[in-house]
């Protein structure tokens, strides 16, 4: 049941959507604020609405304050006493500082200080606020309204809590694992209250389960939760958590293409389209041969047996023994993908479609190039990709379906995956050019997608959320931002400034301090938990020139030679790191 | 909102700890002389998966009422779109 009711004496209600409107008529012209008396309207037989009609006198330099509120309950009188006890503006004030309070206070345990302010605003507030309210607890916004937990999408979401409160993390992992099967399949996504679910055979989505248990462990170094007993979708023994990892690690083993390289599994859904990973877009590829350059978990995790691939690349969840001596025919940094039917995908010789983002930022990202090729990647970057709206997904964009490839050539030329900045993967782009230590290019990345002071008349977006995609130079409406609210992407971007931007990593060797900041950047600071103590780490640079290594390090004024701070002995203590940059 | 010489704010919020969504509606007349004003909230009843994919179809289940006593609008649906084994799908 639903109820509503407001603070305001009501003299007139009704419950009909044509007695309130008219025939004919529509929100701007009521015909009810041109009737003196309103049918009622309730019932059974018309299309319900709730009216409530009050007059209030409002004095001259005066405010008149009306409450609302719209509950619901299991029965009538509960809906009913619900809206009754908190309608009233007394009662509600209270509520809304509670609201706001309880905000800053989840928020606070991770701050930021640098010198610029936007940045702060979005990784204290906005980001997490945008990730925890509409990607966590409502799961919707306004490009998609579903409720369902995304196995991979909530997933990667929760790691925002790593900082914040590891516990809702672990729950996250745990809640997924079981909703996996026997043997390794997850659901895409399920819904929590009927347990409804969509299986498939997208290899990115079971490994999620890997990746996040890794980072849930370097955050937290609670190596318990590997213990946890887990039941399966299909299976009500319960399991280990790390035998969850481990099978599906096994299942994407079991599935190799002609090249010897875990395939990218596609699978078939209701639309009967194969998908392979979504992130590139690229859904119709990978059924037989796609074998992307490199993969997004390329960590050794505990539980999954090292296993190397012919080309030497990473198999998820292995280790690499060599760059990649595969030669590819490849753009000008030679990472390339095949489609089904054995044309080429991301190469020069593609007369669109040349190069793809996610192959050149995830072969530095995991360390399976040379140093030489991981330049050349990030230089490809920068000539055909960086706009001033961001990095593009790949381009140049493609001007009509190709089947062969998917639904992001669906998508108009310039939006979204098609040729648009897809911030999901631009975000990724800031934390390679990190690595690279590219301080100018990381600046530029992350102030392209900034959204704060945009120019409103093109860039259409709220100046406060991160949005999924910004259209790129093949579309008329350049630097357009779209799809906010409901993206991953914002968590990605809190991930990236505080451990590649700020550099302070949990590594499985210890607490990683290696920043690169932005030129111009004399200090910046850093306050978060790790491993159960509280860390506040501030850096200086003396030249401000961005992007410079470590020069000194101490941990509560003794020197620190490592480059990796210890796991403390101490959960709740506070710790000062000063770092000193050249 | 500035509209017709007032000064509107609507501060829409959750309750963190109840399942009800509360409103203040405040209208401020900065003028010098007194305003009479008709105050109207209006919404449409979905009771169901948000958004409603056929309205026209689900509202032919739904069912509202005003409580005359308290001045509280009360709706519900008695069809379901999620099935579930407890009630099967929604033509059971």
């Amino acid at each position: 049941m639903a109820a509503f009711g407001g603070s305001l004496p009501v003299a007139q209600a009704t419950g009909g959507k044509e007695v309130f409107l008219g025939r004919y008529g529509d929100l701007g012209r009521p015909a009810a604020l041109r009737r003196e008396r309103w049918p009622l309207g309730f019932g059974r037989h018309g299309d319900p609405i709730a009216a409530l009609r009050s007059r209030l006198v409002v004095p001259a330099r005066g405010t008149v304050t009306g409450g609302y509120a719209l509950a619901v309950g299991r029965t009538r009188e509960e809906a009913a006493a619900r809206t009754a006890a908190w309608r009233s503006p007394e009662v509600m004030r209270p509520v809304l500082a509670e609201a706001g309070r309880g905000w800053l206070e989840r928020l606070r345990p991770v701050q930021v200080t640098t010198p610029d302010p936007s940045l702060d605003t979005l990784v204290n507030l906005w980001l997490p606020c945008q990730m925890i309210s509409a990607r966590l607890w409502g799961r919707c916004g306004y490009y998609q309204q579903s409720g369902a937990f995304g196995f991979r999408d909530q997933l990667q979401d929760s790691q925002l809590w790593l900082g914040l409160n590891p516990a809702r993390c672990r729950a996250q992992i745990l809640l997924h694992a079981a909703h996996q099967f026997g043997d390794g399949a997850v659901y895409h996504w399920w819904h929590p209250l009927s347990e409804q679910g969509h299986v498939t055979r997208m290899s990115d989505d079971l490994l999620w389960l890997a990746f996040v248990a890794a980072s849930y462990l370097k955050e937290t170094n609670d190596f318990s939760i590997l213990e946890e007993l887990v039941p399966c979708v299909d299976d009500p023994h319960p399991a280990p958590l790390a035998e969850h990892v481990r099978q599906a690690f096994a299942r994407v083993r079991r599935r190799t293409g002609p090249r010897g390289r875990p395939s990218s599994a596609p699978a078939t859904g209701t639309t009967g389209c194969r998908r392979w990973v979504w992130r590139s877009g690229a859904n119709r590829c990978g059924w037989r041969s796609f074998s992307p350059p490199c993969w997004p978990t390329g960590r050794k995790s505990p539980g999954a047996p090292a296993t190397g691939t012919p080309d030497g690349t990473t198999a998820p969840g292995g280790r690499r023994s060599s760059p990649p001596s595969t030669p590819t025919p490849g753009t000008a940094s030679g990472s390339c993908a095949w489609r089904d039917d054995g044309e080429p995908l991301g190469s020069h010789s593609c007369e669109r479609g040349k190069i793809y983002l996610n192959s050149q930022t995830w072969a530095v990202l995991n360390e399976v190039t040379s140093a030489e090729r991981a330049a050349a990647c990030m230089a490809a970057v920068k000539k055909f990709l960086v706009t001033e709206v961001g990095a593009l997904l790949l381009t140049p964009a493609y001007d009509r379906p190709v089947r062969e490839i998917g639904y992001i050539t669906r998508y108009a030329p310039g939006m979204r995956e098609n040729g648009g900045v897809y911030t999901h993967a631009a975000t990724w782009a800031i934390a390679a050019a990190a690595k690279l230590r590219d301080a100018e290019l990381v600046e530029r990345l992350l102030a392209a997608i900034n959204p704060v002071g945009k120019n409103p008349e093109r860039y259409w977006a709220e100046p406060h959320l991160l949005p999924g995609n910004v259209d790129g130079p093949e579309s008329p409406h350049l630097g357009r931002g779209g799809w906010t609210w409901y993206t991953g992407s914002a968590a990605w971007l809190y991930r990236v400034v505080s451990q590649w931007v700020l550099g302070v990593r949990p590594k499985w060797q210890g607490l990683r301090i290696d920043p690169c900041l932005f030129p111009g950047w004399r200090r910046a600071s850093l306050l978060r938990p790790w491993c159960g103590a509280v860390y506040r780490v501030d850096m200086e640079s003396a030249t401000g020139a961005g992007g410079n290594s470590v020069e000194g390090l101490s941990l509560d004024g003794e020197p620190v030679t490592s480059p990796w701070l210890p796991v403390p002995d101490r959960p709740g203590a506070t710790h000062r790191v000063q770092v000193r940059l050249g | 909102m500035h509209l017709h010489g007032i000064r509107s704010r609507w501060t829409l919020f959750a309750h963190p700890g109840e399942p009800v969504e509360l409103w203040l509606v405040e209208p401020a007349n900065p003028g010098e002389r007194e305003r009479t004003l008709e105050l109207i909230p209006y919404l449409k009843w979905n009771c169901g998966v948000a958004p409603s994919l056929r309205p026209e179809f689900t509202k032919l289940f739904m069912e509202n009422d005003f409580d005359t006593q308290r001045k509280i609008a009360v709706a519900t649906s008695h069809m379901w779109e999620v099935p579930s084994e407890r009630r099967g799908p929604w033509n059971t």
